[in-house]
């Protein structure tokens, strides 16, 4: 394998587990907004997703942000981290990446702070949906109103990593 | 200017989340602290938690993590509180928590499920569950059907 390739790996896998291990830091603060706004959720997985948001903008390997969901789901299976999703928590991680993946592309034309904004606001809402389908079952307004948080909350902390990806790019660039 | 596109996003979702939250925080019902509403047949009622009878509960509660936790202290079976309320035919029981999140429970699976006493709310429990999705803290609104 070529080394340049391991080190893309490697950069994945690191951000993988960040992404997976990182809700934690933020929870505390997430929830005084969700509490105060009575949802159930919708900030700390824009900060999680950030993380696979950023690979896939630095490696630039196709099919990037849904091997990263897939080894998510994996880890989360095996460390036992399912939450109220079960057996289905794998989908919640997934999901996210695959339209990270398909996002990619078509935005290819865009800045990179928009780019990264807006893939890291599709891959919230669609790990909130997922989460809601799974295991909410919200509807109506508090449906409404927790993915406009998802989306607001994915959106700034895309716009978090577009600033890191500036910082990240030259040092990734000598290894 | 640079980045118009994203201020623009920004600026809609924002606008959105002020609309939703006022929407959602004016039309839920909101209910004292120490209570519960239950909801029977579209009738609502606030009943405070102490006017309940509790009991020694014990059992075990599977995790998010999947985890098995020996759960007990002081609580109520579901249909011992719905008793208490004077209602003793129902098909379904949804539990709905303070943050939207909900679960039911039917009939033929309510004496499985217990309300504990946690920190001045209710916490619901259904025992043999295999995961923690029906595990509601902070219970708000009992909606009987």
């Amino acid at each position: 394998m070529k080394k340049s390739k391991l080190t893309k790996l490697i950069f994945m896998a690191l951000c993988a587990v960040l992404g997976l291990f990182a809700k934690k830091l933020i929870n505390p603060f997430a929830n005084l907004l969700t509490d105060s706004l009575h949802i159930p959720g919708g900030i700390s997985a824009g900060f999680s997703l950030m993380f696979l948001v950023i690979a896939a903008e630095l490696v630039q390997l196709r099919r990037c942000g849904s091997m990263m969901g897939a080894v998510q789901g994996a880890l989360a299976l095996i460390s036992g981290r399912v939450g109220s999703m079960g057996a289905l928590m794998p989908l919640g991680y997934l999901m996210p990446g695959i339209v990270i993946d398909l996002l990619y592309p078509l935005t290819r034309s865009w800045s990179q702070e928009e780019r990264m904004a807006f893939s890291n606001m599709a891959a919230a809402v669609t790990a909130s949906l997922t989460a809601n389908l799974i295991v909410f079952h919200l509807w109506g307004v508090v449906l409404c109103l927790y993915l406009t948080v998802s989306a607001v909350s994915g959106l700034l902390w895309g716009l978090l990593g577009a600033a890191l990806v500036k910082r990240l790019k030259p040092i990734l660039s000598m290894i | 200017m640079k980045n118009r596109k994203l201020i623009a996003a920004a600026a809609l979702l924002l606008m959105l989340v002020l609309l939703f939250s006022w929407l959602h925080l004016s039309s839920r019902e909101q209910v004292e602290e120490q209570c519960v509403q239950l909801i029977v047949d579209g009738k609502s009622d606030e009943r405070n938690l102490s006017a309940f009878r509790y009991e020694q509960i014990s059992g075990v509660r599977v995790n998010g993590k999947g985890e098995e936790i020996p759960v007990s202290g002081q609580g109520i079976s579901l249909p011992d509180l719905l008793k208490q309320c004077g209602v003793s035919t129902y098909q379904r029981v949804c539990v709905v928590s303070d943050d939207s999140y909900s679960a039911e429970v039917h009939a033929d699976e309510a004496e499985n499920a217990h309300f504990l006493l946690e920190e001045g709310t209710l916490r619901l429990i259904v025992f043999g569950d295999s995961n923690s999705k029906r595990s509601v803290s902070d219970v708000k609104q009992i909606i009987v059907e």
